[in-house]
């Protein structure tokens, strides 16, 4: 047994005289305790004013204690605030090399969509801006096809081919098709098993009477609605694509175009985002022209300007509009 | 860092932190000897002075001098070390205070290490009455209602109307009577 503070303290605020007796006979040999007893003894009040004293004596040493803390505290503040990057926004790369951000993309109800604004007209991305890019890309393609086929021609080699398929590339062009002159990705030969086996599931639930609209159906009505600047009503069917198939690029797309239009800038850009880790690689430049656009409307500086730098690094179709365009 | 100090001092014995002061210098030493002693030492300060400023006062004083003392003094048994500074403290005050007049030769007494530490009372409870008679009356009085009766100080003070240094008195010289009687005893030796 030690004769530490609280010892001593239950010693004194002891009614118990066996505690008491047990403390003071354990302490019999030890004169250093038995002569504070005695002195703790000659007044009643004689812990409380100890405490008294303890407290004022400790306030010098708990003032630096404080002092000392309120310094690191501030000083960490001062450190995390200026180096950590958690406080920061995301930058473009980052937002790039995580996972598409589903919980991001809202799908949005009737309701929300009426309530949303259309942008001033100097700033809409109008269907015609979207179908003249497309046609003038595809004119573009099929001279550099020109330009291939008069190349010299060598003569054949035999390579082997890898039967691996983990080790072929991840990104593919799916194929595309277009409605109303505007491109999309025919995702009918992709969805094929999906769709029958879906409608096995149908022909089962016999109780089920619910109408379902096929994809390129809905599809083609969406896409009409957006060439007819109804973006509104468009938005409102790519979201309902967007419900059933989350990855849809056509959907991702053109729903981020009418959302741009109605003011929605981030949920355009999160769109754009998503586009650019589907696999479905079609629609990979315009995403990151308009995700630029986006973040000159949404003045994002740095990502505009790390954008704009891989845009014209890459050299593609919107490398010289992206050269033009700039962050003012 | 600091934190760390003081949680590491805590594991330490007396001597084993006052020698990490006199190698290192940390202040947290002296503040981890405040804690351990603060509180006895100005029991002790008050047992002389009997006064709570004056207490205070020495206690603050014998703090704020102990990285000194630590430095100058080679230091053995702290815990009997502190008790000899605190006590020789407070008779200085008392000295300092009463000029030239005498003080009482028991307040004189400076405090020694007691040396029947390894003979304990307990151990000894069934020879202890055979002997009891043989003590002086005030001090079979004592011994009896402290160790067989298991009274309080305080009771006991109530009881026979003695100081606390009295029945502290009568039960330490009783108790190494005692252990001179019981140690004559054969059911002792042959223990």
């Amino acid at each position: 047994m030690k004769a530490d503070r609280s010892l001593l303290k239950k010693y004194f605020n002891s009614k118990n005289h066996r505690v008491r007796n047990q403390i003071e006979r354990t302490f019999q040999g030890d004169d250093l305790v038995m002569d504070a007893f005695e002195g703790f003894h000659s007044d009643k009040q004689a812990w409380r004013q100890f405490e008294k004293f303890d407290r004022h004596f400790n306030k010098s040493v708990r003032m630096k204690r404080y002092l000392f803390l309120c310094v690191s505290l501030s000083l960490s503040l001062i450190i995390g605030w200026n180096f950590i990057p958690a406080f920061k926004t995301k930058t473009h790369k980052e937002r790039l090399s995580n996972q598409p951000k589903e919980e991001g993309i809202i799908i949005h109800r009737q309701q929300q969509i009426v309530k949303m604004q259309a942008v001033a007209k100097s700033d809409v991305i109008t269907p015609k801006q979207v179908l003249l890019e497309s046609v003038v890309q595809v004119q573009k393609q099929e001279s550099k096809m020109q330009a291939l086929e008069k190349m010299k021609q060598m003569p054949a080699q035999r390579i082997e081919l890898k039967k691996d398929a983990s080790n072929r590339l991840a990104l593919t062009n799916g194929r595309e098709l277009y409605i109303k002159n505007f491109k999309v990705i025919d995702y009918r030969y992709y969805r094929k098993e999906q769709t029958k086996n879906n409608l096995t599931q149908e022909e089962n639930e016999f109780a089920e009477k619910t109408i379902k609209i096929p994809y390129f159906n809905l599809l083609s009505t969406a896409i009409e609605d957006f060439a007819q600047s109804n973006y509104k009503l468009a938005l409102l069917h790519f979201d309902e694509i967007l419900a059933v198939y989350a990855d849809d690029a056509n959907a991702l797309f053109y729903g981020a175009m009418c959302l741009f239009n109605l003011g929605e800038y981030t949920q355009a850009e999160n769109r754009l985002v998503k586009l650019q880790n589907i696999t479905m690689a079609n629609f990979r430049e315009e995403a990151n022209w308009y995700l630029l656009r986006v973040y000159k409307q949404t003045k994002q500086k740095a990502d505009f300007n790390q954008l704009r730098t891989q845009v014209i690094e890459n050299n593609g179709f919107y490398a010289n509009k992206a050269l033009e365009l700039r962050f003012e | 860092m600091i934190l760390g100090r003081r949680a590491y001092l805590k594991t330490l014995e007396d001597e084993q932190v006052i020698s990490v002061f006199q190698q290192k210098q940390w202040p947290a030493c002296i503040e981890e000897i405040y804690r351990r002693y603060a509180h006895l030492t100005y029991g002790v300060h008050l047992k002389y002075v009997k006064n709570h400023e004056d207490a205070q006062d020495l206690t603050m004083e014998l703090f704020l001098r102990l990285p000194e003392l630590i430095n100058k003094h080679e230091i053995g048994n702290f815990r009997a070390w502190i008790h000899r500074v605190a006590s020789n403290a407070a008779l200085g005050a008392l000295r300092k205070q009463k000029g030239n007049h005498h003080l009482p030769i028991d307040e004189l007494a400076i405090p020694s290490e007691s040396n029947d530490t390894d003979f304990t009372i307990d151990q000894h409870l069934d020879l202890l009455s055979t002997h009891l008679d043989e003590l002086k009356k005030d001090q079979k009085k004592c011994i009896q209602l402290f160790y067989l009766e298991q009274k309080s100080y305080e009771q006991i003070m109530i009881h026979t109307g003695f100081t606390f240094k009295e029945v502290k008195s009568h039960i330490q010289n009783g108790k190494r009577n005692l252990r001179l009687l019981i140690s004559q005893n054969p059911a002792y030796e042959s223990r």
